[in-house]
C-alpha cells in the first residue's frame, strides 16, 4: 500500500530559524500520532502538509498528490483541526460547521444536513443552536472536530485534539477518532503531548525533535521489548522475589512502584515462577508480558537528537 | 458520512463549487455586517453627502445647476465610496489574515481564494448601497435645481457602483500586500494617489482611477464649466477606452491580490 505522506529531505527556513531539517519519512495509511517536545517541528510540518507554508527544499507528497502544485487536490481530501480555540463569533455551533462545508463547494441543504449528521456523532445536543462564543472548552473542540471532517475528507490532521477536555470527554474523542478509523476507514495524523492518547488509538507512531523525524514505526513493533521479558507484581515488598530470581540466573530489576521485570523469561521461566514465589513467601498479583514504556522510547529519541546536537 | 455527493464529485465542476463558496462567503459577510455599529456607520455614511446637499440646497448660495453634478461626483463616489471601503475592505481582509479562523478558512480547497473575493463582494456591496441611497436622496433634494435629474442619476450610480469596485480593488490588494498596515497605505495611498497625483492637469494622473471617473463623469452628463481652464484634467478618449482601462485596472489588481493570496505565507499560529 502506497504510503500516506511522503516526505523527501524536506527542509523549512524561517529567515535563518531551521524549523524543519531533511525530513524523510513515508507516513503509512491509519492513525498516526506525532509527538515532539515544543520547537521540535510538529505544528511546521503540519503546515507543510497542508500547503500553508512552503518548502525550503525537498518534496512532499500528500495522498499521492505533489505539494505544492496539486495543494487544492490535497485540501479537498484532507481535514484540519486545528490546535488554537478559532471560532467565527456570532455563529452557531450547526451553523459555523455549514459554513465550513458550504466554504468546501456543499450545496447549502446538503451542508446543513452533513453538519447536524456529524454534531450528531460528536454528541452535540440542542447547544448546536447556541452561539459558539458561548461554549465551554469541550464543545468548541467538539465544533472543530465537526468541521474538520464535514466534507468528508481522507486524512484528518488533528492538533491536539484532547487539550482541554475533562477525562470523561476525552476518553469519548478517543472512541470518536477511533471510531473514524475503524468504521469509516479513515487515516489519522494526530499531533499531541498526551502520550496515553497516542497509545490508546494510534497504529503508529512518529516522534520529532529538534526538526527531524527521529523515529516512525509501528507502536505494537516499539511496545515489543528486544528480548522476551514479563513483568511481575506482587503483594507486599517484592526484594526477596528477585534476590531469588537472580539467584536462579536471571537478568531482573525493580522500579520504584516494586514492578519486577525479568530479562529473556522463557518457558522454564514460567514453570518455576511460582516455587520462587513460595521460597520468597510473597503473593503474585500479576505476570504479564513487559512492554517497553511510550515515554520511554519518547525521552530516548528527544535526548539522543539532543545529544547529537542537530 | 460518504453516502453524499463530497467535494471531490467530478459531477461537479470546479468553477461551480468555488462559485458556489464565495456566495456562501459573501452571504456569511453580510450576515456578520448586520451589526447595529456596521448598521450606524453605514447609515452615517450613507448621510454625509445628504446634509451637505441640504445645507447647499436650502441655506447655501445656490449652485449653477452644472455644479452640481461635480460637488455629487466629489461627495459621493470620490468620497463617500472611498470611505465606506476604507472601512470595509483592507481591515477586514487584514483581521481575517491575522485571526485564528484563517488557518480553517486557508485549508480549504480554494479558501483563500473563496475568502477574498467573498470579502470584497461584501464590501462592494455594502459601499455601493450606502453610495446609491445617498444618491438617491441627494437627487431627491436637489431635483428642482437640476438641469436633467434622471441623466445625473444615472451617470452617479454608474460612478458610485464603478468607484466601489474600484477602490475595492485596490484596498483588497493592500489588505493582502501588507496586512500589518492595509489600512495605512489605502489612506496613504488615497491621500496622495487619488487625492493629488489625481487632481494633477498632467498624464500622470491618467494611472488613477479618479481621472477615468471624471472623464466619464464629463462625457456622460453635459458638462460645460471651465471648459478651456480644465481642458488638462481630462482627456478626448471615448467612455468605452476610460470603461476599458477601469476595467482592466479592477481585473489586474484582483487577479494580482488572488496571486498573492495564493502564494504568500500568513502567520498562523505559533509553533508547537
Amino acid at each position: 500500500m502506497a504510503p500516506l505522506i511522503e516526505l523527501q529531505d524536506v527542509t523549512k527556513y524561517y529567515r535563518k530559524y531551521c524549523a524543519l531539517r531533511n525530513v524523510t519519512a513515508a507516513i503509512p495509511a491509519g492513525v498516526t500520532g506525532l509527538l515532539g517536545p515544543n520547537g521540535a517541528g510538529k505544528s511546521t510540518l503540519i503546515k507543510v502538509l497542508l500547503g500553508l507554508v512552503k518548502l525550503s527544499s525537498g518534496s512532499a507528497k500528500v495522498l499521492g498528490h505533489s505539494l505544492p502544485r496539486e495543494r487544492f487536490s490535497i485540501r479537498s481530501k484532507i481535514g484540519f483541526m486545528p490546535e488554537d480555540d478559532c471560532y467565527f463569533a456570532g455563529l452557531s455551533g450547526v451553523e459555523s460547521v455549514r459554513f465550513l462545508a458550504r466554504l468546501s463547494g456543499i450545496p447549502s441543504c446538503e451542508a446543513l444536513r452533513r453538519a447536524h449528521e456529524i454534531l450528531d456523532f460528536c454528541d452535540m445536543g440542542q447547544e448546536r443552536y447556541r452561539d459558539v462564543e458561548t461554549y465551554s472548552t469541550g464543545m468548541r473542540q467538539k465544533v472543530k472536530f465537526a468541521a474538520s471532517m464535514v466534507h468528508d475528507p481522507v486524512l484528518l490532521i488533528l492538533d491536539e485534539p484532547t487539550a482541554g477536555l475533562d477525562p470523561e470527554e476525552r476518553d469519548r474523542m478517543l472512541t470518536r477518532i477511533k471510531s473514524l478509523s475503524h468504521d469509516a476507514g479513515k487515516s489519522i495524523l494526530i499531533s499531541t503531548h498526551i502520550l496515553p492518547d497516542v497509545q490508546a488509538t494510534c497504529d503508529h507512531v512518529a516522534v520529532m525533535a529538534e526538526g527531524q523525524i527521529r523515529l516512525l514505526e509501528r507502536l505494537d513493533l516499539l511496545s515489543r521489548p528486544s528480548e522476551p521479558a514479563m513483568q511481575l507484581r506482587t503483594l507486599g515488598g517484592s526484594d526477596a522475589l528477585l534476590a531469588v530470581i537472580q539467584r536462579a540466573g536471571y537478568a531482573a530489576t525493580v522500579d520504584e512502584m516494586g514492578m519486577v521485570t525479568v530479562r529473556a523469561a522463557d518457558e522454564r521461566f514460567l514453570a518455576r515462577i511460582w516455587d520462587w514465589a513460595r521460597e520468597a513467601n510473597v503473593t503474585l498479583k500479576s505476570l504479564t508480558p513487559a512492554q517497553n514504556s511510550l515515554e520511554q522510547i519518547f525521552l530516548a529519541c528527544v535526548r539522543e537528537a539532543s545529544r547529537a546536537g542537530i | 458520512m460518504n453516502d453524499a455527493a463530497t467535494p471531490t464529485d467530478p459531477k461537479q465542476s470546479e468553477l461551480l463549487r468555488t462559485a458556489r463558496a464565495v456566495v456562501a462567503c459573501l452571504r456569511f459577510e453580510s450576515r456578520r455586517s448586520l451589526s447595529i455599529p456596521r448598521l450606524a456607520t453605514w447609515c452615517l455614511l450613507a448621510l454625509f453627502p445628504v446634509g451637505i446637499v441640504t445645507v447647499f440646497r436650502y441655506f447655501g448660495e445656490m449652485p449653477r445647476p452644472e455644479v452640481w453634478a461635480l460637488m455629487l461626483f466629489l461627495l459621493i463616489p470620490e468620497s463617500m465610496c472611498l470611505l465606506g471601503l476604507l472601512l470595509w475592505m483592507a481591515p477586514h481582509l487584514q483581521s481575517e489574515l491575522d485571526g485564528k479562523t484563517w488557518p480553517y478558512l486557508a485549508v480549504r480547497p480554494h479558501g483563500r481564494l473563496i475568502v477574498f473575493l467573498g470579502k470584497y463582494l461584501n464590501a462592494v456591496v455594502w459601499t455601493a448601497l450606502a453610495g446609491l441611497a445617498s444618491l438617491s436622496i441627494c437627487i431627491y433634494i436637489a431635483a428642482p435645481l437640476m438641469v436633467d435629474a434622471g441623466v445625473m442619476f444615472q451617470t452617479l450610480a454608474a460612478l458610485v457602483v464603478l468607484s466601489s469596485m474600484g477602490y475595492g480593488a485596490l484596498y483588497a490588494l493592500f489588505g493582502v500586500l501588507i496586512p500589518k498596515r492595509a489600512t495605512l497605505i489605502a489612506v496613504g495611498y488615497t491621500l496622495t494617489g487619488e487625492l493629488l497625483i489625481g487632481t494633477l492637469p498632467a498624464v500622470v494622473s491618467e494611472i488613477t482611477f479618479q481621472f477615468h471617473f471624471r472623464c466619464l463623469l464629463r462625457n456622460w452628463v453635459d458638462f460645460t464649466i471651465g471648459a478651456d481652464e480644465t481642458r488638462l484634467l481630462f482627456s478626448e478618449a471615448p467612455s468605452w477606452q476610460h470603461l476599458a482601462i477601469i476595467a482592466g485596472m479592477i481585473v489586474g489588481f484582483l487577479a494580482l491580490g488572488i496571486w498573492l493570496i495564493q502564494v504568500r505565507e500568513y502567520s498562523i499560529q505559533d509553533e508547537a
